[in-house]
């Protein structure tokens, strides 16, 4: 019983994360219409900028997130400024096939700079365990629920409460009439684009903390936010995060209990399951548990 | 009296189509001018170009003396211009208060970054808007549904929570499309009633576009008539009612 306790909060941690960038993944959707293949991209920048704002600079490391977040946050607006401005009104696919040019540009920087070695963040979790009640448990895995935890509440009460987080709402269901109420569509863009940023560099982070390390093949790890995504439904942040957590948790349930019972489905099935279930998801119900019927398939 | 709105010579074309030549008016504040004309005749083209949609071919549009043409639509609601929409523009999925509240985005100036971290300025803003909005729903007689979705309401009252929050923009000018069109005469009642009151609590000058003709002749100071895009009288609802040139243009042709 215990260990499946410690393998079930190990999944959530690691399915928050993959619901953060979902989450990302999705307001830049609502708000723009645009399907963001560089979002693992925006994780992998906010991982490497840490790093080397931590390493090379030799930044105490809670300020050295903080910088990368914004540093993450910055460049996701430049790309909606630059490249994904000029993409309004330009065939679903063209803009696709953008964001996915941006994705390589993102993953290829960090590689050639840094190479493909595992790094070490320089986070102070390292291989610490906790105890709760008994059972054992990652202080990096409670770190990652925790900060999972407070930037779902965050978005949560940014949409729900504050101005500019209704001012999206509105503009993501009608355009015309936001404007007519003084809200500036450029701005919202923007917008949506910088949370997407900060969301995934607080992800990027956490992914590589503690015994996980940092390479580039962190943004293959970001890219199963999108059996999530699939899972939850495109266009809905309630999906994401119950998308993410179930990802997760049946990544991390898989690992071990295939090892233990079925180890002729060899040591990496558990990286498969996910894709399975958004396969399976996408045969029976393609706009997934929380998505709007007609967006199912974007 | 100055005028609140001027609009001078305004003309329109799309490609060689003229849908506006050469149309002059003046809004009064405090004061609820028609326009009136057939089905196409070009009221919807004077709105747009009001409300920033549409950029004249030429002319000018003055708010209080300053010239409107070339703002967008965003900068035209912070000057004070509020509008409602021929086919309703509420947000379906978001609450009554919601909607409401949006009316106010403009004159709520926390910043992003305040916002993003729930600073007690923000939280202080949000509350003194939400108190603000229920004051209004409470005028409307719509608190009740403060809660409720938009998409669950019946017509008549999403029309009148659109009125409501084009007051709660607090706005100088109030541009009404079509405010009654397939409403009941309870219902149309019900609207003019609310009309009127914005009117007499804010002051506020309006510009409505109706073809509820017993409505626009009973609720408005002045009328322009207009056919084919040009002006053809402009006068009290009495003098319309005679205009020789109206009857002719408007009410005659169908008879």
């Amino acid at each position: 019983m215990s260990e499946l306790i410690q393998l079930v909060i190990g999944g959530l941690s690691l399915g928050s994360m993959y619901a953060l960038i979902a989450l990302g993944f999705v307001v830049v959707y609502k708000s723009t219409g645009v399907l963001n293949f560089a979002q693992g991209g925006l994780v992998l920048c906010g991982a490497y900028f840490c790093y080397a704002l931590r390493n090379a600079l030799g930044l105490p490391f809670a300020l050295a997130v903080l910088l990368a977040v914004l540093g993450t946050a910055l460049v996701a607006v430049l790309i909606e400024r630059v490249v994904m401005r000029r993409m309004i009104g330009k065939p679903v696919f063209a803009v696709i096939m953008i964001t996915w040019g941006l994705l390589i540009i993102l993953e290829q920087v960090p590689a050639a700079v840094w190479g493909y070695d595992l790094l070490a963040l320089g986070d102070p979790w390292g291989m610490g365990m906790a105890g709760i009640g008994g059972v054992q448990v990652l202080e990096v895995d409670l770190w990652t629920l925790g900060v999972g935890a407070a930037v779902m509440l965050a978005v949560y009460l940014f949409f729900a409460r504050s101005r500019w987080g209704l001012a999206m709402r509105a503009s993501a269901l009608d355009q015309e009439a936001a404007m007519a109420q003084g809200v500036s569509p450029g701005l919202v863009f923007a917008l949506a684009w910088a949370i997407a940023g900060v969301i995934a560099a607080l992800a990027g982070v956490m992914l590589s903390g503690g015994v996980r390390g940092l390479s580039p093949e962190l943004s293959l790890i970001a890219l199963r936010a999108f059996p999530a995504i699939i899972l939850g439904g495109m266009d809905s942040p309630v999906g994401a995060v119950v998308g993410g957590l179930a990802i997760g948790v049946a990544e991390v349930l898989t690992a071990s209990y295939v090892a233990q019972h079925a180890p002729f489905l060899g040591q990496n099935f558990h990286l498969v399951m996910p894709y399975l279930l958004m396969t399976a998801f996408l045969l029976v119900r393609p706009y997934g548990m929380f998505g709007t019927k007609a967006v199912g398939r974007g | 009296m100055t005028s609140l709105l001027e609009v001078r010579d305004l003309s329109v074309s799309f490609g060689g189509v003229k849908a506006l030549s050469g149309v002059s008016f003046d809004v009064k504040a405090g004061e609820i001018f028609s326009i009136i004309g057939p089905n196409g005749a070009g009221k919807t083209t004077i709105f747009n170009c009001l409300s920033g949609l549409y950029r004249p071919t030429a002319g000018a549009i003055r708010l209080e003396g300053r010239d409107l043409v070339g703002l967008p639509p965003k900068d035209l609601a912070t000057l004070g211009i509020a509008r409602t929409f021929q086919n309703l523009g509420l947000f379906e999925h978001l609450t009554v208060m919601e909607n409401v509240l949006l009316g106010r985005h403009h004159l709520m100036a926390t910043s992003l970054l305040g916002n993003a971290l729930r600073l007690r300025s923000t939280v202080r803003e949000e509350r003194e808007n939400r108190a603000r909005v229920s004051e209004i729903l409470e005028i409307f007689s719509l608190a009740r549904e403060a809660d409720t979705p938009i998409g669950v309401l019946p017509y008549g009252v999403r029309k009148l929570i659109e009125i409501a929050r084009a007051l709660a923009m607090e706005p100088k000018l109030l541009l009404l499309d079509e405010p009654v069109a397939g409403m009941n005469h309870e219902e149309t009642h019900r609207i003019s009633e609310a009309i009127l009151d914005v009117r007499r609590r804010h002051g506020t000058g309006m510009v409505l576009v109706e073809h509820d003709m017993r409505m626009v002749m009973t609720i408005s100071d002045r009328l322009m008539a207009i056919d084919f895009g040009q002006h053809v009288a402009t006068g009290t609802p009495h003098e319309i009612q005679n205009d020789p040139r109206v009857i002719e243009a408007y009410l005659g042709r169908a008879a």
